[in-house]
This record gives structure tokens, C-alpha cells and sequence, in this order.
């Protein structure tokens, strides 16, 4: 076996999405992909939905789609649907590395913590990698709704001998830095595989560095076959964690059913972006800049729908980077905004050419950005997200679906009150609220128990999103 | 570190006008060490984050109500359940999320990556 590093490490999560295969038969795993093909056709192809909802026999208007439908295997589906789910948590955990790098595991909590109030069910889902490679410049696609406005491809990353050498000692830096959270990045953004003919080689090279095969999402499953099916046999050999096609049209819907079996595509999810289907888009990038046209157009003749809103794709807790312009960039999840179109926060912005760069690039964005504690120069504002009312011997932050009422020591509503204000300094605070006769270890743990929380807004100053 | 220490900072910071004139406007849990050293307490910032778990209003049961989903934030770990259906989705074939019935799509959510291109 080739080995980066000694030997692979070892990889929790993926043990687990193995298990889910080794112990169900040929024939339940053939089963469960015959459900999940019904799925796919009842969420992304409307006539077929219309057939079923019509009261045609579910069965009959599958068997003419090639799929053979077994209402009584739906509690399988579930089994397994259910484990997926299991190894999605364990990917977020395996982002944790409290003992290898705390001062960005801090962090990291803390992000998770402002997503999971902030962006409500969507954030409870976040799973939050540590960090992606972008293997191009740009992206072939062009997709008019793309939630991160991916630009027009401008080259890639080739697997030449000196772009391997240096892509193995990123991958040696990233572990030697995070530990196996390593395990949980991934090798696209704004990017799709498939501009990189050498991607492969890439993720195969991860996989033997971290013990991870990094998740695929490609919007050209069929661009190049020879590519995709290079990309599911890697699947098939180290078996990591689900993949995903991104469909686009009914009719790639339709070619991707016919062009792989139901149970080649078991570990493959069907994002479906196609108009017919059921699910939304993000509104986010160039999808919210058509709805921001198409609200302004609706307003004008007086009335503006407004549904339930996913307002970011982005994922990752950590750091972005694009080995064809060697930046790195410091993200984070947020809302959509005219701040963040594209979903996603900008700490802190570098550039470097070699490995030994990005560490120093790395550790100076950490430093930069992911204080260990509030110190007593630092404003206390709370996220702009948090409600800050007064109730009786104290006061109440409320959040999307969260509330916490802290009240009943000495100086809580005055806390409550400059907290409100949100222009004081810690140290001011304390000083206040010592004045006022409050224990001064109480009101250092009060503050520093809502900055570990996520409470604090750490949103970067506008100005300070590049070489900051 | 010593528990005695500790015990006798908290005790004396009721008491003491010099202590408490030196921690004037200290937060950070490093500040306050290095000022409680100087003055002959032998403790540590991980003294003071137990001491914060124990006392803080955050998280004394007494002194705080994290009234409804706020208590993923009162953990201080993240969330351990996906929590699927918390915005209203609830997909045709258990948890796994192929097809919404109800309310927004979560299979468009990233399980790690991106997708929506």
C-alpha cells in the first residue's frame, strides 16, 4: 500500500459508514437503493410525482422507470438512512482537535456554536471541516445560481512531480497542525472536480495522508464517464463517505439514471437543483442576487413571497485554500448578506508558495483571529443576531429558536445594560460593575462564559477581509 | 495549585480593598492569575475556568433558565444529533433526507462539502 506518512490513520467515522455496508447482504443493499432511486424520481422528476400523486400504482410507475419498488423494505431505508446520519455526526466531531491545535478548536467551537442559533435547522446540520482545497481557479459550470458565484474557470492544479511534492507536504502540514480533523476536509469550493483532470490522483494522495477519501460533489457527473467512474471505484476501494452528483436539469436527472444502476449509485447522493424538483436553493450568491431582482420586481406590482430560506451552502469552520493562486483564506458559515453574498464569512486572507508558508500563514491567522479569551481592551458587543432585554435581577438573550435568562447576582442588569449598549470594554464593565459592588470572578466568568458560547460578535470589521 | 488558594482569593476579594484595586478591570482569566500571584495566591486559569463552571451565572442552575433551545449553547459541545427534522422537514423515508414532504429541503445541506452548482 502507498503511504504519505507511515501508515493511514486510523478513521472513525469511515469505520462506521464501512459497518453500514459489511453487515447488510447484496440483495437489502440493492433493496435500499431501489428506494433510494424512487426518491430521487419522486423529488426531481414532476410528472413522475404527478403519476404517483394521480393514484398510480407506486410500484407500476416505478417498474416502468427500471426500479423495483418494495413498500415493505421502506424500515431498511430507514436503518440505513439513519446510520448515514450517525457517520455525519461523527464527521463532525472528527473536526475536533482540542488537544492538537485548542486555540482553533476554540474557535471552531465557538463558530458552531453562532451557526447552530444563527442559521437555524440548516446549522444544526453543518457539519464544519476544518478546511478545503480548491484544485482550480474558477468553475466550468456556470451554474446561474450558484450559491458562492464561482467565476469562470481559469486553470487548474496539475499532478506534476514538483505540484505533488507540494501537495504531499501541505497535506503533512495540515496534519501536523489540526491531527486527524484533517480527515475532514475536502477538495472543492467554488470549484467543480471534474475542471481537474488530475483530481483523483489528489484526493487519493488525502486519503493516504489523513485516512480520509474526501466527498466528491461534481455538477458533471457525465462529462467525462471515464472520470466519474475513476472517482466511485476510489469510493469502492476505501469506502469513506457518501458522495454526491449535483443535478441540474431533469434531463441529466434522467441520463444519470440511465447511465448508472441503482446500486452503483448507492453511495451517491443526488443533490437535486433541477426547477422540477422539490427542493429550494440557497439563497445565496447568484441565486439571491436573482431573487433580490425578482423581489424588487414582485414589490413593484405590490407583494413579495418570501418562503423558508436556506441562506448559505458553505460548510467549513476553518480554512480555504486554492493551490492555483496559493491563497488562504480564514471562513466561517454565516446568513447571506449584502456583508457576506456568498454565505460565508472572510476572516483574514494570505498568500504563499510553499508548504512552510501556509504553516506560518496558518498560524498567523489563528493568532490573528481566535483570541483565547475576552481581555479587558476588547468591546463587548453581542452577535447581531442576539436580543438583549431586561427581565427582573437581570437580563435574557434570545436568539432564532434559543433563549438564556442570566439574572440573580450581584450587577446582572447592569451587565445586561452595557452588554445592550454594546460599545463598552470588558475591562470598563468590570470596572463598573465593581463599583456597583459585583465580584469581579463572577463578572469575568459571566463575559468569558458568553465569548466561549459564540455569544460575542467576532463578525471581522469591514476593511479587514484581506491581508489583514 | 492549591484548592486552599482558591478558596482564600474568593473569600479575600470580598475583603480586600489592595486586591481588589489590582483586579480593577482585569477579565482576562490570565490577567487575574498573574495579579492573584503576585499577591501570594497560587492558582491557575484552570482553577478559574472550574471556578466558572461551578460559580458562573451562566451556568448555575440557580441562577440561569435557558428557557427552550438555548441549551445546545449551555453545553459548550457541539450539537451531537443532526437534528434533521428541527426545521420542519420531514423526509419520506426516515431521517436520511431524499425527499422533503414538508417544509424546506435539508438534503441540499452539505454533509461535508458543496453542492449546490
Amino acid at each position: 500500500m502507498r503511504t504519505l506518512h507511515g501508515t493511514v490513520p486510523h478513521n472513525v467515522a469511515a469505520d462506521r459508514y464501512r459497518a453500514i455496508f459489511a453487515l447488510r447482504s447484496p440483495a437489502e443493499l440493492s433493496a435500499i437503493a431501489h428506494l433510494k432511486r424512487f426518491g430521487e424520481r419522486y423529488a426531481g422528476d414532476n410528472g413522475f410525482r404527478q403519476e404517483i400523486l394521480g393514484g398510480g400504482a407506486a410500484e407500476r410507475v416505478a417498474e416502468r422507470h427500471g426500479i423495483d419498488l418494495d413498500p415493505s423494505h421502506a424500515a431498511l431505508y430507514d436503518a440505513y438512512s439513519t446510520e448515514l446520519n450517525a457517520c455525519r455526526v461523527l464527521h463532525q466531531q472528527a473536526g475536533r482537535c482540542a488537544e492538537t491545535n485548542p486555540r482553533f478548536d476554540a474557535w471552531r467551537q465557538r463558530q458552531t456554536c453562532r451557526c447552530a442559533a444563527e442559521l437555524g435547522a440548516i446549522g444544526g446540520v453543518i457539519t464544519h471541516p476544518i478546511i478545503a482545497f480548491e484544485l482550480s481557479a474558477g468553475c466550468s459550470i456556470g451554474c446561474w445560481f450558484c450559491a458562492v458565484s464561482a467565476g469562470r474557470l481559469k486553470g487548474s492544479f496539475a499532478y506534476t512531480p514538483d505540484n505533488a511534492a507540494l501537495w504531499r507536504e501541505i497535506l503533512g502540514v495540515t496534519l501536523d497542525l489540526f491531527g486527524n480533523a484533517a480527515q475532514t476536509g475536502f477538495c472543492y469550493w467554488a470549484t467543480d472536480p471534474s475542471d481537474n483532470p488530475d483530481y483523483p490522483l489528489f484526493i487519493e494522495d488525502f486519503y493516504f495522508a489523513t485516512g480520509n477519501l474526501p466527498q466528491t460533489t461534481t455538477a458533471a457527473p457525465l462529462r467525462d464517464l471515464g472520470f466519474t467512474r475513476t472517482i466511485l471505484r476510489l469510493y469502492d476501494e476505501y469506502r469513506c463517505f457518501i458522495n454526491r452528483f449535483s443535478i441540474t436539469s431533469l434531463k441529466l436527472l434522467n441520463d444519470v439514471h440511465a447511465t448508472f444502476t441503482p446500486e452503483e449509485l448507492l453511495g451517491v447522493e443526488l443533490v437535486l437543483l433541477n426547477p422540477e424538483s422539490l427542493t429550494h436553493k440557497a439563497l445565496a450568491g447568484r441565486a439571491r442576487d436573482a431573487q433580490s431582482k425578482k423581489r424588487d420586481l414582485a414589490a413593484a406590482r405590490g407583494g413579495v413571497a418570501v418562503g423558508p430560506e436556506q441562506t448559505t451552502i458553505a460548510c467549513v469552520s476553518g480554512f480555504l485554500v486554492n493551490m492555483v493562486h496559493r491563497r488562504l483564506q480564514l471562513v466561517s458559515p454565516t446568513s447571506a448578506s449584502d456583508r457576506w453574498p456568498l454565505g460565508y464569512r472572510t476572516y483574514g486572507e494570505r498568500h504563499f508558495e510553499t508548504a512552510g508558508d501556509l504553516r506560518s500563514a496558518i498560524e498567523d491567522l489563528i493568532a490573528s483571529h481566535m483570541p483565547q479569551e475576552i481581555t479587558s481592551s476588547d468591546v463587548m458587543c453581542l452577535r447581531e443576531d442576539v436580543r438583549n432585554e431586561r427581565i427582573p435581577s437581570g437580563f435574557e438573550l434570545a436568539w432564532n429558536d434559543g433563549r438564556l435568562a442570566i439574572r440573580g447576582f450581584s450587577g446582572a442588569s447592569l451587565l445586561g445594560d452595557m452588554l445592550r449598549e454594546g460599545k463598552h470594554r470588558a475591562g470598563e464593565i468590570q470596572s463598573e460593575l465593581m463599583r456597583a459592588g459585583a465580584d469581579v470572578l463572577a463578572t469575568a466568568c459571566a463575559l468569558q462564559g458568553l465569548f466561549e458560547r459564540g455569544l460575542v460578535n467576532d463578525d471581522p470589521e469591514p476593511g479587514t477581509r484581506a491581508g489583514d | 495549585m492549591s484548592k486552599a488558594d482558591l478558596e482564600r482569593l474568593v473569600r479575600d476579594i470580598q475583603t480586600s480593598p489592595r486586591l481588589l484595586s489590582a483586579l480593577e478591570g482585569k477579565v482576562a482569566f490570565s490577567e487575574i492569575v498573574s495579579v492573584c500571584r503576585t499577591h501570594g495566591y497560587d492558582i491557575s486559569t484552570d482553577d478559574l475556568r472550574a471556578y466558572a463552571l461551578a460559580q458562573s451565572p451562566e451556568l448555575n442552575d440557580e441562577q440561569l433558565d435557558a428557557i427552550s433551545a438555548g441549551t445546545t449553547l449551555l453545553n459548550a459541545e457541539v450539537p451531537s444529533s443532526p437534528q434533521l427534522s428541527a426545521g420542519g422537514s420531514i423526509p419520506l423515508f426516515g431521517a436520511g433526507g431524499i425527499v422533503p414532504l414538508v417544509g424546506r429541503s435539508i438534503s441540499s445541506v452539505p454533509l461535508v462539502g458543496f453542492s449546490d452548482k
